[in-house]
């Protein structure tokens, strides 16, 4: 089993332990008779971390049975396992890594969008943003992801700062 | 009560409170029709837009928004094969063989008409029954709240995805998020991290906006786009049912949406298990073994009955039964109404403009998706790369629009990213969302509880109501675990 699988388990258990040390930070100051404000993070720490490592357990286990079937299987029809695997309706290697940066990619431009927002300002990177990802990220020809950006943001510009007068920001320049 | 209602009537019988529902109900429409947009992602992305209008006005447009979208996800559930919206998947089955067979017109009338019928039934059922929870629920103290909430959140296990284990980890990652910022009972920070911003604690729209938004626009940039054969290339015209089929399927229809009633009333459960309890209903009546109209009607039915159905917990208790109901109980609290017992006593006005925003709402949808179906069937070939690049500037707007603070969109882009990677490896995101908005309440309620008794904890088992809260929560979640282990052995469990 791949740790890849685990990543989100692995990440709850970080947060418990950023939470438990966080925990002791916080005043014990409370009224008389209620516990304090640290009473309710550490309940949820707990079940959190219990919940986790259950869920881990029972993963595992499920593996190992799928496991022990998969060879009495092999053993008793003869199926081996790399035939099994191969009509398995799995995205081809190709596929699956271009999409795995296309998702990193489309990450790192929203991020960029956000942290651009504070320096050019909302609508000039809202323009950078809507290119890149048309162009860049999709693929799509020069022609329409020209347009496409013109006329995204020109309609939002019209709704939100014309006829709702939203102020947004506008960049340290 | 009736003469409020007529009152009420003209209170949102004005230009803009029109204006807002039509708005409302066409982009629920639209939302619900394109396989891929969520009428809970509608509601969170529209609802910076509502803060420039008063209360009612607000609530009307999310109302639209929720009302549309659940009676938009038959369009391409019927035209297309897919269902626009989870509660549609039932309606895919009858619905896209008599499309096929030419029949796409009445098809979708008979849908739009059920629709509309389920809804409206769950409204008077609303009007009926809220007033009388309300009233009753006017006694319950910080322990019965606490009792309450807890049976809230075991809603958890229902909006799960057949994995409560993961839902029970998710809800708590939302209870975590949930403790960041001043402590409910003697306001000290907790978890601020250093940031002085999150002293004010994570407001709720931009979490939400990132939870439900950012991985949906993130998979569709990543994705190429298939190009899926259907049916709307073809003239399209809504056809209602006549009299006579009309008159066939009345008791079907009203069946499923007493069923979709009762289900949606019950928190964590929602259209799509109303759905297809319609669909079993439908399955029962037709003559026939292949698909028949009422294969649509009852379906539709059962999921327009729950949109009623959910709104009776979320206004009288604050209980949220699914992630749509809980966007609108954010969204009632942004606007500086607390949703419980006490909206009906002091904001009797509001709820009457409710109950009628929501009968007029139900004729707008009737008639904007029966004459504007050629508009719809059109919106179903848009490239979704321009929509999800728009809804992108939209979700940035929504989330700094809330505090005018950019810190807000990183808290986005961040829930975004945690919701991300939870989809990814079968955590739900729902629970985490419901977690968000019923923590802060549990946490006040219990600790409230305990300083009023002074440190003993009778005071959460001795309340007759409170121990009918902890009963209903232990049941549903034995039920839940039960299903789950069925669906696990039968191989359909994740």
């Amino acid at each position: 089993m791949k740790i890849k699988n685990h990543s989100v388990a692995i990440l709850a258990l970080i947060v418990c332990g950023v939470w438990l040390l966080y925990s002791a930070k916080i005043s014990d100051s409370t009224m008389p008779g209620a516990p304090g404000p640290k009473f309710f993070p550490y309940i949820i720490i707990s079940l959190l971390a219990f919940l986790t490592i259950l869920n881990e357990i029972l993963s595992w286990r499920r593996l190992l049975q799928k496991k022990k079937m998969k060879t009495a299987g092999s053993v008793r029809g003869g199926v081996s396992e790399q035939e099994d695997c191969a009509h398995s309706p799995v995205q081809s290697f190709g596929e699956e890594a271009a999409d795995r940066k296309k998702t990193f990619l489309s990450f790192v431009l929203i991020f960029f969008y956000i942290a651009g927002i504070d320096v050019i300002g909302f609508y000039p990177a809202a323009v950078l943003a809507l290119f890149l990802a048309l162009k860049g990220i999709m693929r799509i020809n020069w022609l329409k992801s020209l347009s496409g950006t013109a006329i995204i943001s020109g309609s939002v510009f019209i709704i939100f700062s014309l006829v709702f007068q939203l102020p947004l920001p506008r960049g340290i320049f | 009560m009736v003469s409020s209602i007529l009152h009420a009537f003209g209170s949102v019988l004005t230009p803009e409170l029109l204006l807002v529902m039509l708005l409302g109900s066409v982009v629920g429409i639209v939302f619900g029709s394109i396989p891929g947009l969520t009428y809970s992602m509608g509601i969170i992305l529209f609802l910076p837009m509502t803060f420039r209008l008063s209360p009612l006005a607000a609530i009307s447009l999310l109302l639209g928004v929720y009302i549309g979208g659940m009676t938009g996800g038959s369009v391409a559930a019927i035209l297309l094969g897919i269902p626009g919206t989870p509660s549609a998947a039932a309606t895919v089955f009858d619905g896209y063989p008599l499309a096929k067979k030419g029949l796409a017109g009445k098809a979708l009338g008979t849908a739009l008409v059920a629709s509309i019928f389920g809804g409206l039934l769950s409204v008077i059922t609303l009007m009926i029954v809220a007033p009388l929870i309300a009233n009753f629920a006017l006694n319950f103290g910080p322990a019965e709240i606490f009792a309450l909430v807890l049976f809230g959140l075991s809603t958890i296990c229902g909006v799960s995805a057949g994995n409560i284990l993961k839902g029970l980890v998710s809800g708590c990652i939302g209870l975590l998020v949930m403790t960041i910022g001043l402590d409910p009972v003697m306001g000290m920070p907790r978890y601020t991290f250093g940031f002085s911003r999150l002293i004010a604690g994570v407001d709720l729209l931009p979490f939400m906006i990132g939870m439900f938004a950012i991985p949906q626009i993130v998979q569709s940039f990543s994705t190429t786009e298939v190009k899926i054969e259907n049916i709307t290339s073809k003239k399209i015209k809504t056809v209602y049912p006549s009299l006579k089929e009309l008159r066939r399927m009345f008791w079907l229809t009203f069946r499923c949406a007493l069923i979709g009633i009762g289900i949606g009333s019950i928190p964590g459960t929602g259209g799509p298990v109303a759905a297809f309890l319609g669909y079993d209903q439908a399955r029962r009546t037709k003559k026939s073994e292949g698909p028949a109209l009422e294969g649509i009607a009852g379906p539709e039915a059962a999921n327009n009955g729950v949109t009623g159905g959910a709104l009776i917990p979320m206004f009288t208790l604050g209980i949220p039964g699914d992630a749509a109901t809980a966007v609108l109980l954010g969204a009632l609290m942004i606007h500086g109404l607390k949703p419980g017992p006490l909206l009906f006593s002091q904001h009797a006005d509001f709820v009457y403009g409710v109950y009628a925003a929501l009968i007029v709402i139900h004729v707008i949808v009737l008639f904007v998706q029966g004459f504007g179906i050629r508009f719809f069937v059109k919106i179903l070939n848009f490239r979704k790369c321009y929509l999800f690049s728009t809804i992108l500037v939209l979700c940035t707007i929504g989330a700094y629009a809330v505090n005018n603070n950019v810190f807000d969109i990183y808290v986005m882009f961040f829930a975004g990213l945690l919701a991300f990677f939870m989809t990814k490896y079968d955590y739900p995101v729902a629970p985490a969302v419901l977690a968000l908005v019923l923590g802060p309440v549990m946490e006040d309620s219990f600790r409230r509880a305990l300083i009023l008794s002074q440190g003993s904890f009778n005071i959460f088992v001795t309340s007759p109501i409170s121990l009918v809260f902890y009963s209903l929560t232990v049941l549903i979640l034995i039920g839940q675990i039960r299903r789950s282990a069925k669906n696990a052995g039968s191989g359909t469990g994740k």
